[in-house]
């Protein structure tokens, strides 16, 4: 008995939890899975040869924490001139996702 | 066309004294034919890195300068962050190899530092880099 009580704890806390940690995309929401990389922005700058990313992530829609900033991603490339902007978004179950932006430029 | 490897962590080498962690990510251009390593060594005290040493399991190794993009303190560590453009010919011959190559960045104070990855992750690394190396020579002009 005690050890079916554990197990529906365990279940409930995971429906409670399941899809709090999730990321919106062009594309919809994938309940599941999500890996879904979009077009942010784009400059008049002709494309560049120059990647940074930076990243952002959520646990559990309990915790969500980083810098996804254009201003980081660009720096860690030493972009002076943006080209244009990217974004990855990743979500697995509604417990870990992540928010990447992908800066191109020179 | 344009190639953007995501960044990844390789490991520390245990001949190294002191702690330190190495993110990378690699981005190949055709129309200039060599591949841009960015990467983040993050240490206990600051590091000025100026050249990279790529060494193969043959023995074989390479050197070059390497670019400074920032240094920054986050929390209790040093962030180094650089770049160095290596030829695709030796990116190709360090995917090439069933041991992982090392790179070794060292600084003006006569500090290394190297990294290299386990054989576990140097099978899954090998194999995603080799296929788009793959698609490189397929589409190249």
């Amino acid at each position: 008995m005690k050890k079916v009580m554990k197990l529906s704890f365990v279940a409930a806390c995971a429906m409670a939890f399941a899809s709090c940690a999730v990321v919106s995309t062009p594309a919809g929401m994938g309940g599941l899975y999500t890996n879904v990389t979009s077009g942010e922005a784009v400059t008049g700058n002709s494309l560049g040869s120059k990647v940074g990313t930076s990243s952002a992530s959520n646990i559990l829609g309990i915790i969500a924490s980083g810098d996804a900033s254009i201003q980081t991603a660009a720096r860690s490339a030493g972009i002076k001139k943006i080209s244009h902007i990217d974004s990855k978004k990743n979500s697995i179950l509604g417990i870990f996702a992540t928010y990447k932006t992908i800066v191109y430029g020179e | 066309m344009l190639y953007f490897i995501f960044p990844t962590d390789m490991e520390s080498a245990k001949e190294n004294t002191s702690k330190a962690t190495l993110n990378y990510d690699f981005t190949y251009l055709d129309s200039q034919d060599s591949v841009a390593l960015l990467s983040t060594c993050s240490t206990k005290n600051p590091l000025l890195i100026d050249s990279l040493h790529v060494v193969l399991p043959s023995g074989k190794q390479r050197s070059f300068p390497v670019e400074r993009i920032f240094n920054e303190k986050k929390k209790n560590k040093w962030n180094s962050r650089t770049r160095c453009n290596i030829d695709f010919a030796l990116w190709e011959e360090m995917y090439k190899n069933e041991q992982a190559y090392t790179l070794v960045y060292t600084s003006r104070s006569n500090t290394s530092l190297a990294f290299t990855d386990s054989p576990r992750k140097w099978k899954k690394n090998k194999n995603i880099i080799h296929f788009i190396q793959s698609l490189i020579a397929m589409n190249r002009k």
